[in-house]
């Protein structure tokens, strides 16, 4: 006879439901629910903490946001007041990105919303922040439209895909390549930026494959793609696995070539524990190359960042910083934190950021507004196994 | 030509890697008419057991192998000792529900317990070849995965011979025609059950051991892993241990042609469109011999 519960039964139902509570505790909403004080203002950080998003990304940010926290807190906070972190698990979603960034500006009153990395979720968060009035800033999502709508509240501090593709363009010309293979991811990244760069230069065949952006085996694309011997095969991924996998599959199936990815990710002990000796010779574009010193604000977070993470930051950690510090620097000029008294000040913004100076384009009618456009792409090539970034090879510089 | 050839290689190593995966999954649900969802996270487990013991001892990726097996079916047993022990016992009213919530809550649990204890970083560690075999431009392969090929078809002989030809082997054959009629005859149902889920957890153990060195390790490589697993098993007819190692070399043929001569942006869709074709031309699948409810 069947015993409608046992013990057995209800232990087993009590770790299932240990189970769900710790993966949704970590998976889901990491908002704090605390009591904001008078002395608090509050800036909310929309991030990719669990799958299907980026999460490996995600936290990376995250933990540059609390160190942002930390020191500018220690300083004496933003006009006076202490600032206290809500965080918000996207997981990559733009619904679900609506959703959190409608709560933390709803509830927990935040003054600034900062994050994106999936383009999806920018435009959905945008959408939200624009609403409210409340600044946004991006510094991980290419999409141009993202600032095509010219709406006030939305800065991005960070590349985008038409200016990319422009960086990319003179130095497909000065190699000489007049065929080459794009393989890029299914997302607006991928697509978006593919598409510029095969906009932008011409005189190239370009053959364009994509694919999903979580796939753990890219070999039928890259066979195909091996097979008509391009002179060089470019590598567009947020997605960090796919990104090591296509180049250790290129590899494998023979080809020789160049291949560039990027943005940066090979600037990090992953890349070289995924890639080995298969991730040398690979080119990969930046907006920071050593030789070039960053300012002396990048230099003090640089320091910062490496006694606390004992490594060094990447690009998106820079622009991160430069996001946070912009919007300080607005709220301090405005000797508020109040948003619409803020905004005005942030697009007026005039600072020296980590890696050059901060201000942003107003080109109304087109995607360059509310835009930094600072960025140069330095190109660089990894000539040794678990070489560092500082000492990557420099071969192009290109942009403005 | 020469891309047909390749791709052809390619499909049919891939074939071999899926078959092992789902070769569990197809042993569980033959033998114990249950489904797990947490099999892709034996296969993780694995997958990392195998990185931290190369990575710590240096030792040959054989023994990392066997750790990762190991480790998978140390996992398994435990799941089906803990959570599945009333299944076993016939104490629940619908095992084959309860199976799937609680190894649901499993899966998830263990991926966020990776997540936050191990990071999100993919590791990897040189294989047992880690050289590539290049053949101008007929076949340029890695020699890991080769090895996965071989290890895949050198366990699932090993499982074939466990069920054919021990004392295990009938008793699971035994349950798999009749629970009761094997109690009657003196098998111990739960130990028997717990050993078919531990034998099941270390083939995909062994599964995400033999891919980590292709493929990293990471905290999500589970949810692949139980994809095709199921589509394998489906394709190859529910509870068919022949059945799933044919529905894997199927399954990573049609994944690989379209995704080299049609688009690869839709990999996984032609997995689950095949499925489709199969469950209304076959419902029982391909090999399957009969048809069980979920």
């Amino acid at each position: 006879m069947k015993q409608p519960l046992t013990h057995a039964r209800a232990v087993a139902g009590l770790l299932a439901l240990a189970g769900c509570i710790a993966a949704v505790a970590s998976m889901t909403a990491r908002a704090a629910t605390s009591h904001v004080t008078v002395d608090e203002v509050v800036i909310a950080h929309a991030a990719p903490l669990s799958p299907p998003g980026d999460y490996k990304v995600g936290r990376e940010f995250a933990a540059v946001v609390d160190l942002w926290a930390t020191t500018t807190n220690a300083a004496g906070g933003v006009v006076g007041r202490k600032v206290k972190v809500v965080r918000y698990d996207e997981k990559g979603k733009p619904e679900l990105a609506a959703s959190v960034v409608t709560r933390a500006i709803r509830q927990n009153r935040a003054v600034l919303v900062l994050g994106g990395w999936n383009s999806s979720v920018c435009i959905s968060s945008a959408e939200v922040a624009h609403r409210y009035k409340v600044p946004y800033m991006s510094t991980g999502c290419w999409t141009d439209d993202l600032t095509a709508k010219n709406y006030p509240e939305i800065f991005r501090i960070g590349p985008y895909n038409s200016l990319t593709a422009l960086g990319f363009a003179p130095f497909i010309k000065a190699k000489r390549w007049s065929k080459v293979a794009i393989l890029a991811e299914n997302t607006d990244l991928g697509k978006g930026l593919a598409n510029a760069i095969t906009r932008t230069t011409k005189g190239v065949t370009f053959d364009v494959t994509e694919y999903q952006y979580d796939a753990t085996d890219l070999s039928p694309q890259l066979a195909r793609i091996v097979a008509g011997k391009p002179n060089a095969l470019i590598v567009i991924a947020g997605y960090t696995p796919a990104q090591f996998l296509a180049i250790t599959q290129a590899r494998e199936l023979g080809y020789t070539g160049p291949i560039i990815t990027g943005w940066d990710y090979p600037n990090t002990p992953a890349y070289w524990a995924a890639t080995h000796e298969k991730g040398v010779g690979v080119i990969y574009p930046s907006f920071t190359a050593s030789k070039y010193k960053t300012t002396r604000p990048g230099e003090q977070f640089k320091s910062l960042y490496r006694k606390a993470r004992k490594k060094d930051p990447t690009l998106y950690e820079y622009l991160i910083w430069d996001s946070l510090e912009t919007w300080k620097w607005a709220a301090t000029k405005a000797g508020t934190t109040k948003p619409s008294d803020v905004v005005p000040w942030m697009a007026k913004a005039n600072l020296l950021g980590t890696l050059g100076r901060i201000t942003f384009s107003h080109k109304r009618g087109t995607v360059h507004f509310n835009q930094w456009e600072g960025q140069r792409v330095y190109f660089k090539q990894l000539t040794a196994v678990n070489q560092s970034d500082e000492n990557a090879k420099v071969i192009y510089v290109s942009g403005r | 030509m020469e891309l047909f050839v390749q791709t052809l290689v390619l499909g049919l190593l891939a074939g071999g890697v899926y078959a092992l995966v789902a070769v569990g999954l197809a042993l569980i649900f033959g033998v114990l008419r249950i489904a797990t969802f947490a099999h892709g996270e034996m296969a993780m487990i694995g997958s990392y057991a195998a990185f931290f013991f190369a990575d710590a001892t240096g030792a040959n990726f054989i023994l990392a192998i066997v750790a990762g097996t190991a480790a998978g079916g140390l996992a398994g047993w435990t799941m089906s000792a803990t959570l599945l022990r009333s299944v076993h016992r016939g104490t629940v009213d619908r095992p084959a529900e309860y199976s799937l919530i609680i190894t649901f809550a499993l899966s998830q649990l263990l991926i966020a317990s990776a997540l936050n204890g191990i990071g999100a970083e993919p590791r990897r560690t040189e294989g047992l070849w880690s050289a590539d075999l290049h053949m101008g431009d007929w076949v340029n392969i890695s020699g890991d995965r080769i090895v996965a090929f071989l290890g895949a078809a050198v366990m699932l002989l090993v499982l074939v011979a466990l069920i054919n030809g021990t004392n295990t082997g009938r008793a699971w054959r035994a349950l798999s025609d009749s629970r009761l009629g094997a109690q009657v005859v003196g098998v111990d149902v739960v130990r028997q059950a717990n050993l078919c889920v531990a034998v099941a957890s270390a083939l995909a153990g062994a599964a995400g051991a033999l891919l980590m060195p292709m493929f990293t390790a990471f905290p999500t490589v589970g949810n692949i892993v139980l994809v095709k697993g199921f589509i394998v098993i489906v394709l190859g007819g529910l509870g068919s241990v022949r059945g799933a190692a044919l529905g894997g070399l199927l399954l990573g043929i049609v994944e690989v042609f379209p995704s080299t001569y049609v688009s690869g942006d839709f990999r996984d869709a032609y997995g689950f469109a095949l499925m489709i074709l199969v469950l209304l031309l076959f419902p029982r699948g391909m090999f399957g011999a009969r048809v069980r409810e979920l």
